[in-house]
């Protein structure tokens, strides 16, 4: 790390350069990890320093293979390279790249870039670090449909920073898929920030299928103005390690924040899947729902706070995690929090952990299904039932695939 | 071929408790059974058995359907032998669609009808504006939310659609009001020929008077102690069950 | 050009320090703020070890153990991820405060001022009537113990732990310290140097004693730490209810009360533990407290905690035998200007073992109730079962809730749930209450301790009396409640 001061200096030197510096300098100002609990328990996905360097120095690169985009995409993104759709920018949409905006859009930057460098530790360090991504301004009572692709080479290490900024009564439905070409190891750290305007809807559809080798480690931050609405359906599939945290930030009234996540960890993955709520509108609510399925060798942690701040007359938030563990070496971890600062609020918290239901296996079977397929059905069901709700053939199709190509071993019959 | 299922000296235990103490009982095509009983005489255990339900064991006898024996056969192999339990409180699977899942059992069960995805979804609707069960349920979870008369008018539908050769329908009637009885024991009788048998398990005469069984048999204790035809039932309905002796 | 300058200043000697913190990594995550208690006066040192267990005239194993375990205690950091501890006055603290007279099975010998105190208390009162034997503390040591005969004769042991070191020497070596080692945390390890008094009770092979046994702990001096040992040893297809109430009066200076309760349910076993604390608000309460549950042997922990300044108290389960058992019931009442750091763990080492916690707190005025619990399930631990509960109820406005639970599955056959709620009075409640004539305070009341319910009528009805009184009169203090 210490010489990245002078890489600040020198290579990333440009119009975010101050930003850079500060939220380098938060990251070395905070703890490795802030106590919420015991220093006895063990981080079950950590992200060593040696893997944040090589984050900070990886360059984006240039994918060897022809690359396959996803064919509805109307943003493609190969490394630093986008391709936008005429359809979409004759709605007025603007899409440029996070290093063009600096030069292009000073003032959205400023007044909305700039202000946020994080919460979180590694958070920090993206905002210093990133050397590209995508920002993208729809305009107020814009109603538009965005399908972005990002395919990045499974050997780069880098940090990328997104930006997305809608306008007031704007109503956006926003498919975000990512992969990885050719093969590596990657470590990939992007932050995604939402600000969302007053009484705006946002649909936000987030699909992560990189390569198996490759490390994961995704921000999302919802800002979200008064009455502003929500809705993030989330699928975290590929890579072998994956830090996935996701919170709104609620300071509108009536805003409301709507999570259905869904993992899968097979082989020997890591999978540290956060979603939170940070609320001070008055009358916000929140509810997450997330669904994680547990095989081979792979350990998934579901992680949660719902964060009532003193202000948040009569919010509400609601967090609830359950787990399918599937084999004997696998391992499952739950770890909601309630943070309630203010008594005028309802909140509450579940989570579970447990294998199949042997009851509905023998339904299925007593109606002449056999035992590995039913076992997917139900797996199946038990995620799909999260993904449906977004109304996406594209990914409900994805989510079914996932489950029942966990395959034979993934279903270790129990009794 | 006119199927028949042979349960013979029947004997099941279930957490190391015997329940089934040797039950006889052959039920062919075009024959309708009921098997009646006090609480706790083993009735549902042995519609349980007779599916292969994981929790109860078969300590004696045998299960064989036209000639092949299930006595160790998974619940799977059973139902693709032909044979159907409609549960007593059928379980929710959460996720799982009704069209999938009937969709799936079928091809398991009738692996030789290539009937089109259109078509048996047509089969499904007409089937299940019979049962009286409006269209919207294709796309619900499997019994998720269902109310008690659902959740049977759902295992009727099932039978209609998969076609099996022996029924039994463990206490059908519970839960059910007078209109739905009415429509499932039309749905019954509908279905009734002689290339099915069925066996009515029941506590009450209540279904009996809408469905005419031939044979009434009497479960007590673990095994079955009285034979004989619907006036067993009616003499039940009148006296209870103290006037059987063991 | 200033700010710049600084700001580079800032960045360079952080990642000087961060470069060093990689070396010792350790010191990083606590951020140790533990200064080392003073080697004079009050406080602790070897030589204060050395001189309790002198006054003791302990076995050599004993003192020696002391030492270690003071060893344990300066290496470890105060720990900084729950309540803030800086209030603990580690320097200023009476470790050993021994009372004028010893130890006596006497009720008459017991000093009057200290009798006096039992006995607004009730205590002796409660032996009559309820009790199958009992076991008073005054500050560090026992001063009464009894146990009727009848139990007696069994060949039930029931006394203060130094007592019982003197007289049952091998049986208490026995189980000193197993189930809790001086390495366990930093309040352990404490407890391990300075330990004093205590109760020790063994039960003998199937033998079943239908009323409870009671120790009532009080600390009287200022500045005291109370660092009592209890041993509970339920031997095989034994059944037994050991019950602990402990008060202290208010001083401006802070108190400490540091306890280890080591419970041993052997092989069919059934032990129930109950303890009531109402501490002053001066008092830091940071007890470790964990049963070793073995093969169909049943456990459960009943807590009521109502006073303390802060108190961290987790009461675990091991459950090391097939289909043992746990049930963990816990209130926390966490009033004006404490905080309540509480909760439960339960680690299933075993196949189809069964634990179930239910939690419930209540935060009054500024009061900060926060839920922190362990739940595992180890790889092996088949077919086993656990619910978790944990409901909080916030009375004012100002006041908060924090739950945060760890569940840790590696069994795939294993069924887990756990669930939490924070809410506070509805007034839809309040008002039909008080549609039928009920006054707000009343009607408050009611709803809270309809609340606590599900584990109120698990605790023993003199002390649910008690903390029925304890809430009212909290509640009644706000006035206006909702």
């Amino acid at each position: 790390m210490e010489s990245y001061p002078e890489t600040l200096k020198t290579r990333l030197h440009d119009e975010a350069y101050e930003y850079r510096r500060d939220a380098f300098l938060a990251f070395l100002k905070s703890p490795v990890r802030d106590y919420k609990e015991s220093p006895t328990v063990k981080d079950y996905v950590e992200i060593t320093d040696t893997e944040l360097q090589e984050m900070l120095y990886g360059e984006m690169k240039e994918s060897a293979e022809a690359l396959e985009f996803s064919e509805s995409a109307n943003i493609k993104i190969n490394n630093e390279e986008i391709t936008v759709s005429d359809e979409l920018l004759k709605q007025g949409v603007t899409v440029t790249t996070m290093v063009d905006a600096l030069k292009t859009q000073p003032e959205l930057v400023k007044k909305y870039v700039f202000p946020k460098l994080g919460k979180e530790r590694i958070e920090y360090l993206i905002n210093s670090a990133w050397r590209n991504g995508l920002f993208i301004n729809i305009p107020d009572n814009a109603k538009v449909s965005v399908r972005a692709h990002t395919i990045a080479s499974a050997s780069a290490s880098f940090a990328s920073k997104t930006v997305i900024i809608y306008g007031r009564e704007s109503k956006v439905r926003f498919t975000d898929t990512y992969s990885t070409s050719g093969q590596g190891k990657g470590i990939q750290g992007k932050n995604i920030y939402f600000f969302g305007g007053e009484s705006s809807r946002f649909d936000y559809l987030y699909l992560q299928d990189k390569g198996e080798e490759v490390r994961d480690i995704t921000f999302v931050k919802q800002h979200l103005e008064r009455f502003a609405e929500f809705q993030f359906f989330h699928i975290n599939h590929g890579s072998s390690k994956v830090l996935f945290v996701d919170e709104s930030q609620q300071y509108g009234p009536g805003s409301s924040f709507r999570v259905y996540g869904v993992n899968f960890s097979t082989r020997d993955q890591k999978m540290d899947i956060r979603d939170s709520s940070c609320q001070e509108g008055e009358e916000s609510n929140a509810d997450i729902q997330v669904r994680g399925v547990v095989t081979g060798k792979s350990s998934t942690i579901h992680r949660g706070n719902i964060d009532l701040e003193e202000k948040a007359m009569k919010a509400t938030g609601f967090y609830d995690s359950k787990i399918l563990l599937l084999s004997k070496d696998g391992f499952a971890n739950s770890k909601p929090g309630l943070e309630i600062k203010n008594a005028n609020t309802r909140s509450k918290h579940g989570s579970a952990i447990s294998n199949v239901d042997e009851e509905q296996i023998f339904y299925l079977r007593s109606r002449g299904i056999g035992d590995q397929v039913a076992r997917g059905m139900v797996t199946a069901g038990f995620v799909g039932s999260m993904i449906e709700k977004a109304n996406d053939e594209d990914f409900t199709r994805k989510v079914y695939q996932y489950a029942e190509s966990l395959g034979a071993n993934a279903f270790l019959a129990t009794n | 071929m006119v199927p028949e299922l042979k349960i013979k000296d029947l004997k099941a235990s279930v957490e190391g408790k015997q329940i089934l103490k040797g039950v006889n009982l052959t039920v062919k095509g075009g024959e309708m059974h009921a098997l009646m009983g006090p609480n706790g005489a083993g009735k549902s255990t042995l519609g349980n058995v007779l599916i292969g339900h994981p929790n109860y064991e078969i300590t004696g006898g045998s299960i064989v359907l036209d000639g092949i024996d299930l006595t160790n056969k998974t619940p799977e192999e059973r139902a693709r032998a032909g044979l159907f339990l409609a549960f007593q409180s059928p379980v929710a699977v959460v996720g799982v669609k009704l069209s999938t899942f009937l969709r799936t059992a079928y091809r398991q069960t009738h692996p030789e009808d290539k009937v089109t995805l259109t078509e048996f979804y047509d089969r499904m609707k007409v089937h299940m504006k019979k049962v009286g069960l409006d269209e919207s349920f294709m796309s619900r979870s499997v019994n998720d939310g269902f109310s008690g008369g659902e959740r049977k008018r759902f295992e009727i539908l099932q039978m209609v659609m998969l076609r099996p050769k022996i029924i039994i329908l463990d206490e059908i009637d519970s839960g059910l009001d007078v209109d739905a009885l009415k429509l499932v024991a039309d749905e019954i009788r509908d279905y009734y020929s002689e290339n099915v048998g069925f066996l009515i398990i029941t506590h009450y005469q209540r279904i009996l008077k809408n469905i005419e069984p031939q044979f009434v048999h009497v479960l007590k204790d673990g095994k079955i102690v009285v034979d004989g035809d619907n006036s067993v039932s009616l003499r039940i309905e009148e006296e209870g069950y103290d006037w059987i002796k063991n | 050009m200033e700010v710049e300058y600084s700001k580079d200043a800032e960045m360079e000697k952080l990642l000087e320090d961060l470069k060093n913190s990689n070396v010792k990594k350790e010191d990083w995550e606590f951020h140790d703020n533990y200064k080392p208690v003073y080697s004079t006066g009050k406080g602790l040192n070897r030589k204060v070890v050395e001189e309790i267990s002198e006054i003791k005239k302990e076995p050599d194993w004993m003192r020696r153990f002391r030492l270690k375990a003071l060893e344990i205690f300066e290496s470890k950091p105060v720990p900084t991820w729950g309540p803030d501890l800086s209030g603990i006055d580690w320097e200023n603290t009476n470790y050993y405060n021994r009372p004028d007279e010893v130890n006596s099975t006497k009720w008459e010998d017991v000093p009057d001022e200290i009798k006096e105190t039992f006995n607004k208390l009730g205590v002796p009162e409660m032996e009559q009537k309820y009790l199958a034997g009992s076991v008073a503390q005054y500050d560090s040591e026992g001063v009464y113990h009894s146990l009727k005969k009848v139990w007696e004769d069994k060949g039930v042991v029931f006394m203060d732990l130094d007592s019982a070191l003197r007289e049952h020497p091998d049986l208490v070596k026995d189980y000193f310290c197993k189930a809790v080692p001086a390495t366990d945390n930093k309040f352990a390890a404490l407890n391990g140097a300075v330990w004093s008094g205590g109760s020790f009770l063994y039960v003998p092979k199937g033998v079943q004693i239908d009323m409870p046994l009671q120790t009532y702990f009080r600390m009287n001096g200022e500045a005291t730490g109370q660092f009592e040992h209890t041993i509970v040893v339920a031997d095989e297809g034994s059944k037994v209810h050991y019950i602990e109430g402990c008060t202290a009066p208010r001083y401006d200076r802070n108190s400490l009360h540091s306890a280890i309760v080591e419970i041993y349910a052997k092989k069919n076993a059934h032990a129930r533990y109950t303890s009531v604390q109402n501490w002053s608000k001066s008092v830091y309460n940071m007890p470790t407290k964990r049963a070793w549950v073995d093969e169909n042997a049943k456990m459960e922990w009943v807590g009521g905690s109502l006073g303390s300044k802060v108190t961290m108290l987790y009461p675990s389960s091991y459950l090391r035998g097939p289909y043992a058992t746990t049930h963990n019931l816990n209130v926390s009442l966490a009033g004006p200007g404490t905080v309540k750091d509480t909760g439960a763990k339960a680690l299933h080492l075993a196949p189809h073992t069964s634990s179930r916690i239910i939690a419930k707190s209540i935060s009054i005025e500024d009061g900060k109730a926060i839920y922190r619990g362990l739940l595992r399930m180890n790889k092996g631990a088949e077919h086993s079962k656990s619910h978790v509960q944990c409901d909080a109820l916030l009375i004012n406005d100002n006041s908060t809730s924090f739950t945060y639970p760890h569940d840790e599955i590696y069994e795939p056959t294993a069924t887990f749930g756990h669930e939490a709620t924070v809410g506070r009075i509805g007034t839809e409640e309040l008002t039909y209450l008080r549609s039928r004539g009920l006054s707000e305070d009343e009607a408050s009341s009611m709803i809270v301790l309809g609340f606590l319910d599900d584990v109120m009528k698990e605790i023993p009805m003199e002390f649910a009396v008690e903390m029925n009184r304890l809430i009212k009169l909290e509640m009644g203090k706000l006035g206006a409640v909702g």
